[in-house]
């Protein structure tokens, strides 16, 4: 049974802020949810799970592009930013 | 001209032939989509259409030749066009900007595409209906009280309505086909690796591939052969050697008779035999084969999925792009603006992802559902030992109504015939193959084929049989 404190839990984990009556509602969908896909416990082939056509990608350790190509694109689209630096929040107290 | 009918193929040749100018084709696309306005399939309409068509034309007269050139294209708005808005339909983007082109946008730039402009889907690819959009649903041409299916809904729509010649759209779950199927058009899913997602937001990274979707079979066929190949922007493409092999052409094709056991609208099920009389009729053996463990796809898909999609929204952490919602604390600022940019279903997701990759759940839910996939796929390999298609229903059902399927189990449920090609891999095509009627609405269904890794030729060969009959 998935209760409403689970929920609150998932969402801290998941760095979502959820409003307290959201939480009924999504429990109980959650809940609906993983009842269904809970018969996938039925599968108990010993089979190993293979990586498929998936193989490994090495490229040289070197620059993929012109150092600052992109820096004026990407920094427009960061909420806050300062000299060429994304700005954050401080988040070390001198104390 | 008439859009709704004008293939690819036939504007190319009229476009060549110089019967019209790609600045026609364009004003005619613009004014169908303008007055399809109602059906919300565009998020945005570009304003400088007029002005890409016209190059187009410049270079025709130079005596360019390209297998698009001046061709009016929609793209899914999960598709990167460098200096234009995409959003994923959600408000957690509402205000980015692509700061790059993806390569199938260079690829599909190079072949000398105009493109119309970014359509409405399910925010951020999750959903089956593209009720989840956060601009609001949009409505089936066919029958505008009906869903266009999801999650490129508005891919769909906009090629069955007229405004554009062809679309792309993106498939983690049955998400080009399905709403191919709702609208009537031809949408395919591509082997896992055949199309770059280099600057396609990724949702279900071991699942997602952009797909066409077209008129025609023959459509479908040209646009993919435009976008696929090797890329080293995506380490998860196939290199070309891999590709290079002669495919025989279909002649067997399997029916998993266990998985259509299941509901099915009783119209729906007769339409899928008629087909395959008809496939009969032209010379395919039809055999009955078995997928013992496809019945578990469902269930693994939304186990492995929302995995996926958890960490893949991690990504949005109001600080590097999209929405920010400052807070007390970083801690806070991630809650606030993740809880204001994302809508219902992808929170859902990502909690249900994180449940099912936590410690206590992770043997139960998530290695078995991999476990699951691994068996799926054997399956599918074996059985294409014997049968060179697999042939199913798109879908059960005809395009729902809206807000039919509040409860979102029910919405899960839709995807039952299309989530075992992306966890398997293999490509799949869904092929308009009749119609039935609802509430005096005639609703097109559509057929799905799927076939071995790298087979896509057999999906267009015999999709265009399909094609040729319905």
């Amino acid at each position: 049974m998935i209760e409403r404190d689970h929920i609150k839990k998932l969402a801290d984990l998941s760095r979502i802020k959820l409003e307290e009556e959201e939480l009924p509602g999504i429990a109980r969908d959650i809940e609906s949810i993983l009842s269904y896909v809970e018969q996938i416990k039925e599968v108990t082939d010993k089979t190993e799970v293979a990586p498929g056509l998936v193989r490994n990608v090495m490229r040289e350790d070197a620059l993929p592009h012109e150092g600052g190509a992109y820096t004026e694109k990407l920094l427009h689209e960061a909420p806050s930013s300062k000299n060429g630096f994304i700005r954050v929040r401080k988040i070390i107290d001198q104390g | 001209m008439d859009i709704k009918t004008l293939t690819l193929q036939q504007a190319r040749n009229d476009l060549d032939a110089k019967k019209y100018s790609a600045g026609e084709l364009a004003d005619a696309c613009l004014s169908v989509a303008d007055t399809k306005k109602s059906l919300n399939i565009y998020l945005e309409v570009f304003g400088d259409v007029k002005e890409q068509a016209l190059r187009a034309d410049k270079a025709i007269a130079q005596g360019k030749r390209a297998p698009l050139l001046g061709i009016p294209l929609a793209i899914k708005d999960n598709i990167l066009i460098d200096g234009r808005h995409a959003s994923a339909a959600s408000r957690m983007l509402e205000h980015y900007k692509a700061p790059y082109d993806a390569t199938v946008i260079s690829k599909l730039k190079n072949a000398g595409a105009v493109f119309l402009g970014r359509t409405n889907m399910d925010e951020f690819a999750m959903g089956s209906s593209t009720e989840n959009s956060a601009y609001g649903p949009t409505l089936n041409p066919h029958d505008p009280s009906r869903v266009p299916g999801g999650t490129s809904g508005g891919s769909a729509a906009a090629v069955a309505a007229g405004t554009v010649i062809a679309a792309l759209g993106s498939d983690t779950g049955g998400s080009v086909r399905q709403p191919a199927s709702f609208c009537g058009v031809v949408g395919l899913k591509p082997t896992y690796g055949a199309v770059s997602r280099y600057g396609l937001m990724a949702m279900g990274s071991s699942l997602d591939q952009i797909g066409p979707l077209g008129k025609t079979v023959a459509d479908t066929e040209l646009l993919f052969s435009v976008i696929a190949g090797h890329d080293k922007k995506d380490s998860t493409t196939l290199p070309e050697d891999m590709r290079a092999k002669k495919v025989t052409p279909p002649r067997r094709i399997g029916v998993p008779r266990d998985l259509l056991l299941g509901h099915m609208d009783e119209d729906v099920r007769e339409n899928f035999e008629n087909n395959l009389e008809m496939l009969k009729s032209k010379g395919y053996e039809i055999v009955d084969i078995a997928l013992p463990h496809a019945s578990y796809a469902l269930a693994a898909y939304y186990i492995v999925m929302p995995a996926e999609v958890s960490t893949n929204m991690a990504r949005y952490d109001g600080v590097r792009f999209g929405l920010h919602v400052q807070g007390a604390s970083l801690a806070d600022d991630y809650g606030k603006s993740r809880g204001a940019g994302f809508g219902p279903e992808v929170r859902r997701r990502i909690l249900l992802g994180t449940y099912v990759l936590s410690s206590g759940y992770y043997d139960a839910y998530y290695y078995r559902a991999q476990v699951a996939r691994e068996c799926i796929a054997q399956d599918y390999i074996e059985a294409f030992k014997k049968v060179d298609l697999i042939a199913t229903p798109t879908s059960s059902t005809p395009a729902f109504a809206i807000g039919e399927k509040e409860d979102p189990l029910s919405m899960y449920l839709a995807d039952i015939f299309t989530v075992t090609a992306n966890l398997t891999g293999m490509p799949a095509i869904s092929v308009p193959c009749g119609v039935v009627t609802r509430n005096g609405a005639s609703l097109p269904l559509g057929l799905q084929l799927t076939a071995p890794y790298l087979c896509e030729s057999r999906l267009f060969h015999a999709g265009k049989d399909i094609e040729s009959s319905v």
